[in-house]
């Protein structure tokens, strides 16, 4: 066991494997069988999502699922959680808007998670995500808010 | 499928690739040198910074057939026989990291930065050319320290003679 004395620097143990580039970081992690996701993910900022049919793209060469915000309804899976809550002084919950793991219903973001492919390789995810992109598209049409000066309108929490 | 040669930290390799495969994947994904890394979608973060016949290049923006007969050197490339670089060593000393993620990126470009700059390497002139490199942890203070001291001690060594050399293209994983 090696003493530090008192005022020496306390070096860190984990450098040598950062520097030399062997950290084990999660995509660094290969294991035989694996499977790869890819997150598709809404070029709308705001839009309702009326249907996902992911049949087409889930009968692609090497997929072996695809998940999305209906699934996690369908197995009661809860929203993201918020990691440390407060309450508020008369001791009620904060209030918080859902994060959903997919999105439910609604996109609210350019960039918002709405199916996750998940296949044997991720070429292949990314294939069947990006040729299905249109049909995912024109299903996430929708009613948009319109952005006046001085007004929004509000398409609903 | 075509096929792509080239030699990696001084092995010569040679694989079947579809033509899109990127180097970054290429390196990653069937050499399994996982050091460098891919931070973003979008050609800025610099994690996966390696050197393609001596200069450095964003892995993540070249197609692996790009590098067709080329050298490319990747952070697993840089010691020898488990004596550290002088950029590694000062990284080290300096505590220019936290999580790691950036680091190889950092380590590499900063090598190709005091070949292009010399070893006397003001501040001024690292952080302008670290714009390509993103670090999210350590706000970039002891990354920019560790470079300026690699920069030196890298001098310092070649000066004591067959010391530590800036580049270490040459030596086998």
């Amino acid at each position: 066991m090696t003493v530090t004395k008192i005022g020496e620097a306390v070096r860190r143990k984990e450098d040598h494997r950062f520097i030399t580039g062997k950290g084990q970081y999660t995509d660094d992690i290969s294991r035989p069988g694996q499977a790869h996701a890819y997150f598709l993910r809404s070029p709308h900022a705001h839009a309702r999502i009326r249907k996902i049919d992911t049949s087409a793209a889930a009968a692609m060469p090497g997929v072996v699922g695809i998940l999305t915000g209906a699934e996690l309804a369908e197995d009661k899976i809860g929203d993201l959680i918020c990691g440390w809550m407060i309450h508020s002084k008369d001791g009620s919950p904060m209030k918080m808007g859902s994060h959903p793991a997919l999105a439910k219903g609604k996109v609210r973001y350019v960039g918002d998670h709405v199916a996750v492919v998940i296949a044997e390789t991720l070429d292949q995810a990314k294939d069947a995500a990006e040729r299905h992109r249109g049909r995912l598209r024109a299903a996430a049409g929708g009613r948009r808010p319109r952005h006046r000066a001085g007004r929004e309108d509000a398409a609903g929490p | 499928m075509p096929i792509v040669s080239m030699t990696v930290n001084g092995r010569a390799v040679s694989a079947d690739v579809d033509a899109r495969t990127l180097l970054v994947q290429f390196i990653r994904e069937n050499l399994l040198l996982t050091g460098t890394h891919v931070g973003c979608d979008t050609s800025q973060c610099g994690a996966c910074t390696v050197h393609l016949d001596g200069h450095a290049v964003k892995s993540c923006t070249v197609l692996a057939l790009q590098a067709e007969g080329c050298q490319v050197t990747t952070i697993e490339g840089l010691a020898t026989a488990g004596t550290l670089h002088p950029m590694q060593e000062a990284f080290r000393q300096d505590h220019g990291l936290q999580c790691g993620f950036c680091t190889p990126g950092m380590i590499m470009a900063a090598v190709d930065i005091v070949q292009r700059n010399g070893n006397v390497l003001d501040e001024h002139v690292i952080r302008e050319e670290l714009e390509g490199n993103i670090c999210r942890c350590t706000g970039y203070h002891n990354i920019v320290a560790a470079i300026a001291d690699g920069a030196r001690h890298g001098h310092a060594a070649a000066a004591r003679g067959g010391g530590m050399p800036l580049e270490l293209s040459s030596e086998p994983s």
